[in-house]
């Protein structure tokens, strides 16, 4: 095991940032963690990282301090140049300073940062930021890689660019990359397990409700619809087309005894399948010609006397279908 | 009219690099310069260790050096002079009226304001920088030494506001070095001196300078940036 951890729990002031009974993380295997913002996943990155301890429990790392790095969301960049920046970790480890450059070289080149090598990180564009400081990570060539959000806030062709640096990064041999996103489709694309995190705590991966389909484009704009089967159709709010991998998260559906005239256009008649508890929450799945699942409370189940075989209109938004 | 024509010797005092003037000046730096020196060594690394460091009575010696900033320059005189004088602790040494006597008074003035200063200003610094050094794999010591090359131009501020401190203090230099000429006569002693004296010229000259200095620190430590101003 890269990681384990044991009854872990991180606590600011009051507030349980983290509470992780148990996880393993394997050597060699690409992990996403995924979530909302808040859910905790920077706290774990930290805790990974060795940079901050856990307020109860144990994180054990099977290697050395210096055999995990952590590129945070907003990287801090030292003063001087881009390239003193991505030395900086060699130097700390020892290595000279030709040394270091010279390691440093090729990378910089694959990262497109070969041009601005010399420019102070106060002169650089938020992405170039951000891939001075994923260099500065990677030159290390550590055991564990911790990358927190790369992709958060930058612009499309950016990201595309980040996350095929990143891939190339997670199959090289004896390393391991753990990243935290909260966009799942980048979690899906990097072909690696999601640990999905809420509140804090590990939740169920709401990868219920996967869809391969063929995206055709609807009227209006940034609209398509993904053809799941003959017959079987939803609204995505996309400009994507063709064969894709379409998502729904089950929090964004609603479920009602009636059909309700709403702006979301996804609005769908099936009967329940099953409802199984799930936390505070309970996991209702509903045959709408395809399995829908809908995470609901317990209180509502109760009020909509839901049980199998009753029927149900399912309604969610186009934006709650995103593309994988 | 008396005043213009003491400006003008005072002018003139300085324009043709008079002598004692120069002396005067030099003494002051030369004790000022020194105690800042020796403090800064302690100081830093303690200001290090109160923004960073996690021990018991780490906010009770935090306040204390903050309380200590207000001490009146005669009072360090008092405390220095009670080690130094004859049947105090040191006064085998023979250290009291000599420049050493009045570093060491400054030393203790300047000590708590770069404590107090120099901590609470790495306490605002960004956090990341630490942070940032140890997943690069810095060692405890290597984070610290670049957080410190991080925020180097505000601790110059603290440094150069410590500096203004001791340079223009009276007290004690006047209780520790006893005004004695080419020896430890220094700017403020020498203007206090001479004042009473009714020499106004050389005492309206060191007073120029001694202005003029406070102006070029106050100006530097603007010029060191928005971190800096932050820490004053």
């Amino acid at each position: 095991m890269l990681f384990e951890l044991r009854g872990v729990r991180k606590r600011y002031g009051e507030r349980l940032a983290l509470d992780l009974p148990a996880l393993s993380l394997e050597q060699g295997k690409p992990v996403v963690f995924y979530g909302p913002n808040g859910s905790g996943k920077s706290t774990l990155l930290n805790l990974l990282a060795l940079i901050d301890r856990p307020s109860e429990g144990e994180v054990r790392f099977s290697g050395g301090p210096r055999e995990v790095t952590l590129a945070a969301q907003n990287p801090y960049l030292f003063r001087g140049s881009v390239l003193d920046n991505v030395v900086r970790g060699l130097l700390y480890r020892g290595r000279s300073r030709p040394e270091s450059e010279a390691a440093a070289l090729p990378l910089l080149k694959r990262l497109g940062l070969w041009e601005l090598r010399a420019r102070p990180g106060s002169a650089l564009s938020e992405g170039e930021r951000r891939k001075a400081a994923l260099a500065r990570a990677f030159v290390l060539g550590t055991k564990a890689l911790l990358l927190d959000e790369p992709t958060a806030n930058l612009d499309r062709s950016y990201c595309a660019e980040v996350e095929k640096l990143i891939a190339e990064e997670a199959v090289r041999p004896g390393r391991t990359v753990l990243m935290a996103t909260h966009d799942l489709g980048q979690a899906f694309r990097m072909g690696a397990d999601v640990v999905y995190l809420s509140e804090g705590r590990l939740s169920p991966v709401p990868l219920l409700n996967l869809y391969p389909c063929e995206i055709v484009p609807a009227e209006g704009e940034a609209l398509g619809r993904a053809v799941l089967s003959p017959g079987c159709e939803l609204f995505v709010a996309t400009e994507a087309s063709g064969r894709a991998t379409v998502s729904v998260d089950p929090r964004d559906v609603l479920l009602s005894a009636e059909p309700i005239e709403s702006s979301a256009l996804n609005r769908l008649k099936g009967r329940v399948v099953s409802a199984s508890a799930l936390g505070s929450s309970v996991d209702v799945l509903v045959d709408a010609g395809f399995p829908l699942h809908a995470f609901i409370t317990r209180r509502s189940l109760e009020k909509m006397n839901i049980h199998p075989g009753s029927e149900v209109h399912a309604t969610f938004k186009a934006s709650a279908a995103r593309v994988l | 009219m008396f005043l213009a024509e003491a400006l003008l010797e005072a002018a003139r005092l300085i324009a043709g690099l008079d002598a004692e003037l120069l002396r005067i000046a030099g003494i002051s730096l030369s004790v000022s310069l020194s105690a800042l020196l020796l403090s800064s060594l302690v100081s830093l690394p303690l200001a290090f260790l109160l923004a960073f460091g996690r021990f018991p009575g780490r906010r009770l010696l935090a306040s204390a050096f903050n309380a200590l900033m207000a001490m009146p320059t005669v009072v360090a005189g008092l405390l220095v002079y009670s080690l130094l004088c004859r049947r105090g602790a040191f006064g085998s040494f023979d250290l009291l009226y000599t420049p050493y006597a009045m570093a060491a008074g400054q030393f203790v003035l300047a000590t708590p304001i770069l404590v107090s200063m120099a901590a609470s200003f790495l306490e605002s610094a960004d956090p990341r920088i630490k942070t940032t050094a140890l997943t690069l794999g810095a060692t405890p010591a290597q984070a610290l030494l670049a957080v410190a090359q991080e925020t180097k131009a505000g601790l110059l501020a603290v440094l150069l506001a410590g500096f203004g401190r001791v340079f223009a203090e009276v007290g004690a230099s006047m209780m520790l070095g006893g005004n004695i000429r080419h020896y430890t006569r220094n700017i403020t002693t020498a203007i206090a001196f001479e004042t009473s004296k009714g020499e106004f010229s050389l005492a309206l000259a060191l007073g120029l300078i001694l202005l003029c200095a406070a102006f070029l620190l106050n100006a530097a430590v603007r010029r060191l940036g928005g971190a800096a101003r932050h820490a004053l």
